[in-house]
């Protein structure tokens, strides 16, 4: 058995990589491994948003990603500073700049780079989906 | 403990890509991990010593990578034959650079745990 951290660089309609990164990710559970989490950086952190609303009939990543999370508990890590430039603001933030909401979907841990460098540092396998 | 090599492939001003790989390299030096900065392809743009980031309204970032070396970050190599391919001279770069043939690039990637390319 491995550990394995998933970075995640793309946004999730915009990119069949979003999906890679979610087969990938079933992949490694089904197969016994140990994720200790995905991060999402760059425009990885549209995945976040709460407020995308894809048509049934079409390829949803985000909500993928969500039912990994709530299935396994496999830690959804948002970059908090590309999250802010971009638009995808959570309730901490959105408070202290007087924005008129947040929509971080919950599902979401708000994270920063240490968080990912912390689980870098003891994990076997750091995979990206670009 | 893991060794990092964090690779750069994009041009400095095009995309914010080469800053967000300066604040990961960064990061990974402030938490003590060896790690190793590769320029490659269009990355070694991020190299020119004198760029006027100003001119374009953008913050110049590549200013701060002077400050590689207080992040105890020492290990820092660039695709030879993609310098020479760019016309990017070694004497007009703004730090100093270990250039490596790009041949010998994959051998050197071998010796990491982690390779992130940016």
């Amino acid at each position: 058995m491995a550990s394995f951290l998933i970075l995640v660089h793309s946004s999730n309609y915009a990119s069949q990589s979003s999906a890679s990164a979610l087969n990938y990710a079933e992949s490694v559970i089904n197969n016994g491994h140990d994720l200790k989490a995905i991060f999402f950086y760059q425009e990885g952190v549209y995945h976040a948003n709460s407020l995308t609303n894809i048509p049934s009939d079409e390829l949803d990543t985000s909500t993928g990603f969500k039912q990994l999370n709530a299935d396994h508990g496999t830690p959804l890590l948002l970059c908090v500073t590309a999250a802010d430039k971009r638009g995808i603001v959570n309730e901490h933030h959105e408070q202290e700049q007087a924005l008129p909401h947040g929509n971080v979907d919950p599902a979401f841990t708000v994270a920063g780079l240490a968080e990912m460098v912390t689980i870098a540092a003891e994990t076997d396998r750091l995979v990206q989906f670009k | 403990m893991k060794k990092i090599a964090i690779i750069n492939t994009q041009s400095p001003f095009n995309s914010p890509t080469g800053r967000d790989s300066l604040d990961l390299a960064l990061i990974f030096g402030a938490f003590e991990q060896p790690i190793t900065v590769i320029f490659l392809g269009d990355g070694v743009y991020q190299l020119l010593d004198d760029q006027n980031p100003e001119a374009l309204g953008t913050k110049d970032y590549l200013s701060t990578m002077k400050a590689f070396e207080l992040y105890d970050i020492e290990h820092i190599v660039c695709g030879l034959d993609d310098m020479n391919s760019r016309g990017v001279p070694v004497d007009k770069l703004s730090m100093a650079i270990e250039a490596v043939p790009n041949s010998q690039i994959g051998e050197l990637l071998n010796t990491f745990d982690h390779v992130i390319t940016m």
